[in-house]
């Protein structure tokens, strides 16, 4: 089964009482991941829920992307004994889960990853996870500080490449069906759906558009392929990287991961494959010690070019999705956000 | 889908970020950030975000192990611990309660802290209880306890971000401690004016207006040297001086001597830029001073300290928000562990064991009579284990045979115990001497707190069951108390917390249910308090804050032709201590596997060493061939060495030379050699 394939777009709608009815039930009856409380801390995260009260419904974004469903930060392929090429066995990936409240940005993100996952070598651990996945999003009524998705044409709203889409008008939401999982959802559950409702989401978008500090996404594009970026832009954000990874680790686009195997504790061995990313030096390390993209400057600005150029050639669509959350968990102050107005040529001087 | 979140605090270093441990079908699966978490908001540093990996190696210590004829034995829970009580009473009868000795841990809980000290003081009878601060931030308790009358950091991680001026000594915080480094990177971003005083370029110093890059082991005479100045030039805070503070005339005469022109050979910096520094941190207000081990570990380490409060209170700026002298605390819970009294001469919270009326207290709460004597400390612990006065060791989550200075002699110690018993969660050095090994269990498999650098008590929550036949290390004390006639019955370590601060004023209004959300900072004095955020305020813990006149003097070991190199040691970035958790960590591991030692580009062309290059580090306690880094990071003439890796321990080179008054090892600075490797 394709991960997605788009339906022409069903409209109706569906009372916030009603949504709630719908969510409490599809949390008994399968396996629905929504924003909900963490314990103690109390961040909201994507998380397994047992019943609708513990959905959080005004919430801005995660600081996780729901990718982690898909693509998890460490999952286990499979285990195997090192003595006999017979006992391998590979982690089922057949859940089948129900998201609720994911944002337009992270629908968008899960688009690319599907294309890049689906690009030349066909990833069956990511695919057949996403195959048995139906996603209900919410699209954002205002953006957030650190967001500037209408710059890269993901959100607030979405126009297409969803499976549900919800838009908030007032007491109600208007209801979007946009894929063949998404009308199989919504046939199941019909009775909770009312009649189409007027939302006009060019106008929601333009509005939001008008209310960022954004950037025109293809002057970015042509600065960067023409290398015309001052070299010190590059040595400032080298500076002040201190190497977590995690602008990498939790955007919802970046797809790179390491293989390793594992002996745990009790002598199972697995094959894991894990979160990794470019701004971490072993990544392009070679044996023997060389590494072909040293200094951090190259490595820093590699990221910049596959987000904003490679990946609008490959994929034809921006690999931001201006969640923003790579500004919001650098312990280097890099703004992401500045930093490309900065190669725009419309932010302040480096 | 089996899948939650347990939210915990991060098993490194001491600023003690919040996150949640993933875990999916009972086992470990990742780390998720915290942005409503005080200290981290939103971040983590390399060692956070992979800290779930650190406590899952195939080599954990499945079971308890005895020693038999030289090899270990696994056993059974019961029989380990008969053993453990049997041989502790063995000793004890024999030699006398004093001894024996017990290790508390800067990695373990407060609970398990608490616990320990209540055993060897309880149960074995002495005063022996110590732990890893010994061989870190002894000299900042002593030290600043000397100056304002408390040993801790004054302020809070988050008020760096305000400072106008930010002093960092012997500091290396965005590698050391990335989340205060943060706060550094944010106050510069804002304006801030950054001073950073260290023998090499860190990566602290390349945020600094001013790099003062003095010789290692001259801070006495640098920071006199800055007084000197401010004093001369008027620039010190003589309301504040006047009203807050005593001692300031013997100060005057101290420092006086210690003039820019005098202090520039002795330092290695020019008169000029120390002269100006001196003027930059005066004049601008609130200025926070930040420091590390660059000032402890050193045979001056309280007396460097207590320059350090000198330097703060002649400005003012010790009682202020954003300003004070802030000690980073380099591990997960060494301040909780000395809040705890893992220490010789006092009850946890700094309560001295040789005052009647606090051991009349301890008495009746514990019901048994306590010991008046102070007693050893770590380093006088070993000392006297070779001495032979020493016989029996009760060591927990410590590894001197890699951390503590000149390991060759440490061995010696260790050789000559009669007893050794070690709680691990896996085989270190230290452990593999031990009579018998008992499997603790990790951060992440058990629920107690830690207390960060800023005081902050937060809590860990049992993620995942322990793995193996693993014990947490609580219960573990618990049932050797047990075992030999004193009962340690709690239902849990939330009942450890309460009995901790009915007897500890400052966590008196602490407990598991309050820090459930947020962390409470002591002191908190009961259970309306609401912790405090910085100390000193309007008034010194002693009363008036103490000026003291100290002298510069030099290294135990200084250079000479024999051993023209001073080589000092230190963290990087991905890697923790002695490494037994990082090292085992497949990313941390990949982005820095091999130990180095840097040397500067001039030495590194006299002796034909090119960066790379196999090269012999030699002092005269011992040698390593190490991979030279041959960069222009450190000063001509000095050497720099981490000490992560066992396979080349830095502390086989290391002085034992210690602190007079905290008996702290001088890591940070002596004599050594470099040649290229044949
Ligand atoms: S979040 Fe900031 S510090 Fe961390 S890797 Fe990214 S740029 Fe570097
Ligand atoms: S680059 Fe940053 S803003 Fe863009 S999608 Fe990734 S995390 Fe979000
Ligand atoms: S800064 Fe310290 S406490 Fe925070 S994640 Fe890193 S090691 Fe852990």
């Amino acid at each position: 089964m394709p991960v997605i394939s788009k339906i022409q777009i069903k409209n109706a709608s569906i009372t916030k009482t009603n949504l709630f009815k719908l969510l409490d039930l599809i949390s008994q009856e399968k396996f629905l991941i929504a924003p909900a409380e963490g314990p103690d801390l109390e961040d909201i995260n994507f998380l397994p829920v047992t019943g609708a009260e513990q959905i959080c419904f005004d919430y801005e974004n995660t600081l996780v992307p729901p990718k982690e469903y898909f693509f998890g930060q460490s999952e286990c392929m499979f285990s195997f004994s090192p003595r006999s090429n017979e006992s391998i066995t590979v982690t089922d990936q057949s859940e089948e889960l129900v998201f609720f409240g994911v944002r337009p940005c992270d629908v968008k993100a899960i688009e690319l990853l599907d294309k890049f996952y689906e690009r030349s070598f066909v990833d069956d651990y990511y695919l057949s996870k996403r195959a048995c996945s139906v996603i209900i999003s919410v699209a954002c009524s205002q953006l957030n500080e650190e967001c500037f998705c209408t710059s890269v044409g993901s959100g607030p709203v979405l126009t297409e490449g969803f499976d549900i889409q919800l838009i908030d008008a007032g007491n109600d939401f208007a209801v979007q069906v946009g894929s063949e999982k998404g009308l199989q959802l919504y046939e199941q559950y019909q009775d909770f759906f009312g009649a189409p409702i007027d939302v006009d989401a060019e106008k929601e978008f333009e509005k939001a558009k008008a209310s960022e500090p954004g950037f025109d996404l293809q002057r970015v594009y042509d600065r960067l392929k023409s290398n015309k970026v001052d070299d010190r832009l590059w040595a400032d954000i080298a500076r002040r990287c201190q190497s977590c990874g995690l602008c990498l680790l939790l955007c919802p686009t970046c797809s790179c991961y390491t293989v390793i195997d594992r002996v745990t504790p009790n002598g199972r061995n697995l094959r894991m494959r894990e979160w990794d990313c470019c701004y971490f030096e072993g990544f392009t390390r070679m044996a023997g010690g060389q590494n072909p993209v040293k200094p951090k400057e190259e490595m820093i600005k590699r990221k910049y070019y596959h987000k904003l150029v490679q990946q609008i050639d490959e994929f034809g669509m921006s690999g931001c999705t201006g969640c923003g959350r790579c500004n919001t968990v650098c312990v280097g102050n890099v703004n992401w956000l500045e930093n490309i107005r900065k190669i725009e040529g419309s932010g302040r001087d480096v | 889908m089996n899948l939650k979140h347990v939210a915990t605090t991060c098993p490194y270093c001491g600023a003690g970020c919040g996150f949640y441990l993933k875990v999916k079908e009972g086992e470990l699966a990742g780390v998720i950030p915290s942005k409503n978490h005080p200290v981290s908001q939103g971040r983590l540093c390399i060692k956070g975000i992979t800290s779930w990996q650190s406590v899952i190696g195939a080599d954990r210590i499945k079971k308890p192990l005895v020693k038999k004829n030289g090899e270990f034995k696994e056993t059974s829970w019961d029989k380990a611990l008969d053993l453990v009580a049997e041989k502790l009473t063995a000793v004890r009868e024999k030699h006398g309660p004093d001894s024996l000795g017990v290790w508390g841990s800067a990695r373990c809980t407060n609970e398990l802290n608490y616990l320990a000290q209540k055993l060897a003081r309880a149960v074995l009878g002495t005063n022996n209880v110590d732990h890893c601060a010994r061989t870190c931030h002894s000299p900042t308790v002593a030290g600043l306890v000397r100056s304002f009358g408390s040993g801790a950091m004054t302020n809070s991680i988050d008020e760096l971000k305000d400072s106008a001026c930010i002093f960092a000594v012997g500091s290396n915080a965005p590698e050391a401690h990335p989340l205060i480094g943060w706060r550094i990177i944010t106050a510069k971003d804002k304006g801030a004016r950054i001073i950073v005083c260290d023998p090499r370029k860190t990566d602290m110093a390349q945020y600094a207006d001013f790099h003062i890059q003095h010789y290692p082991g001259t801070d006495i005479a640098l920071l006199n040297c800055l007084m000197n100045v401010i004093i001369s030039e008027g620039l010190e805070d003589k309301e504040y001086v006047r009203t807050r503070t005593e001692g300031f005339e013997e100060l005057k005469k101290a420092v006086a001597k210690y003039t820019p022109e005098y202090t520039e050979p002795v330092v290695g910096v020019s008169s000029r830029m120390l002269a100006k520094a001196a003027r930059l941190y005066a004049t601008t207000k609130p200025a926070s001073i930040i420091y590390t081990l660059g000032i402890t570990e050193h045979t001056v380490g309280t007396e460097n300290v207590m320059s350090v409060a000198n330097l703060a209170m002649l400005t003012g700026n010790v009682g202020i928000e954003s300003g004070g002298v802030n000690p980073l605390r380099g591990q997960n819970n060494v301040q909780g562990a000395c809040d705890m009294a893992a220490l010789p001469n006092v009850y946890p919270g700094y309560q001295k064991v040789d005052d009647p009326q606090i051991q009349q207290k301890f008495e009746k709460a514990w019901d048994v009579k306590l010991s008046p004597k102070p007693g050893l400390t770590l380093t006088d612990q070993l000392i006297q284990a070779r001495e032979g006065n020493i016989k029996g060791l009760y060591i927990i989550g410590e590894d001197p045979l890699t951390s503590d200075p000149n390991i060759t002699e440490v061995r010696k110690a260790l050789e000559s115990l009669e007893f050794l018993v070690v709680h691990e969660i896996y085989m270190t050095p230290t452990a593999k001497m031990a009579d018998v090994v008992l499997p603790g269990a990790s951060f992440a498999e058990k629920t107690g707190t830690f207390t960060n650098s800023e005081r902050r008590v937060q809590l860990i929550n049992k993620a995942i069951e322990p793995i193996c036949s693993s014990r947490g290390d609580w219960e573990i004390v618990c049932d050797v108390a047990t075992r030999m006639g004193y009962p340690f019955e709690y239902a849990d370590t939330a009942g450890v917390m309460d009995e901790i601060a009915s007897l500890t004023p400052i966590y008196g209004g602490i407990s598991h249910d309050r820090i459930r959300k947020v962390g409470l900072q002591w002191p908190c004095l009961d259970k309306s308090h609401p912790g405090t955020k910085y100390l000193h305020k309007d008034k010194f813990s002693r009363g008036l804050g103490k000026f003291h006149a100290i002298e510069h003097r030099p290294p135990a070991e200084v250079p000479d032709e024999q051993y023209p190199f001073i080589l000092s040691t230190g963290r990087i970035r991905f890697h923790y201590n002695v490494g037994t958790m990082s090292r085992r960590t497949h990313l941390l591991d990949r982005e820095h596997p091999f130990m180095f030692v840097e040397v500067n580009t001039a030495d590194g062309e006299r002796l034909s060493i090119r960066d790379m290059d196999d090269c012999t580090v030699s002092t005269r306690r011992g040698q390593l061939t190490v991979k030279a880094r041959v960069s222009d990071r450190v000063k001509q003439g000095v050497l720099w060495m981490p000490f992560h890796f066992v396979e080349a321990p830095a502390n086989l080179l290391t002085n034992d030379a210690f602190c007079p008054i905290a008996r702290t090892g001088e890591y940070k600075a002596c004599a050594a050699r470099l040649e290229k490797a044949k």
